[in-house]
């Protein structure tokens, strides 16, 4: 089939769409109000709460950072208080990064970049977090046993016996599992950088 | 006329372009639908910025491509939440077989290029000339003209559909 051949068949088409009987006003306005109540439900709640739970614990550490006399817990505590204040801001901004791409401005070919870009950044972040989620498994625990006057479990060679191997084999896992979903969808943004 | 209503209109008088868009850019038809109500939302989310636009079609053209790009890189499908049946958006008017087999085969074809390519195919069918679909898509009109040849190499090497048997 030659080209010109397809505009012709491309115009019959768009003739008759143009027949078709128009939108209805009620399902045009449903339509848009229940996209825009579904969109702030199902982005910014779930990470504006994870953030939230974040910054409670991170607080609580700093308020009780005077208490810790240890000089490994107080290490330990600064190192906790910044991955949890730090990470989710990364993440934050990453996601906001994401849905920042101007869809109303920018011209398909950028905006093609710019959203592959601003994914496989997101995509990092997530992959970071998993590793520094994976530290604060061990960081967090001495400092909240001398905050809570408990530390009698930390001192257990067979607590961090089972505690650490079990820890590192559910991230190792949790992560194994993650970072191939996130490989795929880097692969594919990739992918769509390539083509352009 | 309230922002609400020239909305409405806006969408009313494009409506055909945004479902042509869907068309390209996906096969199933819950996808379909599900790109339209995309398409409609980004379109009310950015209306501010559409009154500020010089020319309407460039807007609606690269607010719809633009969605279905991202769209299309959304992992998962969602469910639909409105059912579009009502729009009247079904396209059950039946075109002479031979006709609708052409068209399904031109979907096809288009469906098999890039997600930029699609976009500059699709311009092109709608009549567009390389200037305007240089300045819808952000590439240059060389570009453009460079891709169009590609395009048409690549589309004349799958076969032509294959006409149907006709039982008398």
């Amino acid at each position: 089939m030659e080209l010109e051949e397809m505009q012709t068949l491309w115009a019959d088409l768009s003739q008759k769409i143009e027949k078709q009987d128009k939108i209805q006003k009620e399902l045009l306005m449903e339509i848009t109000k229940q996209k825009f109540k579904k969109k702030l439900d199902g982005i910014r709640l779930p990470e504006m709460i994870g953030s939230v739970v974040c910054y409670i614990y991170a607080m609580y550490l700093l308020s009780k950072f005077p208490e810790l006399d240890l000089w490994y817990n107080q290490v330990f505590a600064m190192i906790t208080i910044l991955i949890l204040t730090l990470l989710p801001l990364a993440s934050l901004s990453a996601l906001k990064g994401m849905r920042n791409v101007k869809i109303e401005e920018d011209a398909p070919a950028q905006m093609l970049e710019k959203f592959a870009k601003s994914k496989i950044r997101f995509l990092n972040v997530q992959r970071y977090g998993m590793i520094f989620g994976g530290l604060i498994l061990v960081t967090i625990l001495p400092p909240i046993s001398e905050i809570q006057g408990n530390t009698d479990l930390i001192s257990k060679p067979l607590f961090w016996a089972i505690y650490l191997p079990a820890g590192v084999l559910s991230m190792f896992f949790f992560s194994k599992w993650a970072l191939g979903k996130y490989k795929k969808v880097i692969a594919s943004s990739e992918q769509l950088l390539s083509e352009l | 006329m309230s922002k609400e209503e020239e909305f409405i209109h806006l969408i009313q008088e494009n409506q055909g372009l945004i479902y042509k868009i869907t068309l390209i850019y996906s096969k199933e038809k819950d996808e379909q639908d599900d790109l339209y109500q995309e398409i409609v939302y980004q379109t009310w989310k950015s209306f501010d910025q559409f009154k500020k636009a010089s020319k309407p079609s460039t807007w609606i053209y690269r607010v719809g491509m633009n969605t279905a790009i991202t769209h299309l890189n959304k992992s998962k499908k969602k469910p639909l939440m409105v059912s579009m049946d009502q729009t009247l958006f079904n396209y059950s008017e039946p075109l002479d077989s031979e006709k609708d087999e052409k068209i399904q085969w031109l979907y096809a074809q288009i469906r098999k290029l890039n997600l930029l390519d699609r976009g500059i195919m699709f311009l092109f069918l709608e009549g567009k000339n390389y200037e305007e679909i240089a300045q819808i898509t952000g590439i240059t009109t060389s570009n453009v003209g460079t891709r169009m040849s590609r395009i048409k190499q690549k589309l004349k090497s799958e076969a032509s559909p294959k006409p149907t048997k006709v039982w008398n």
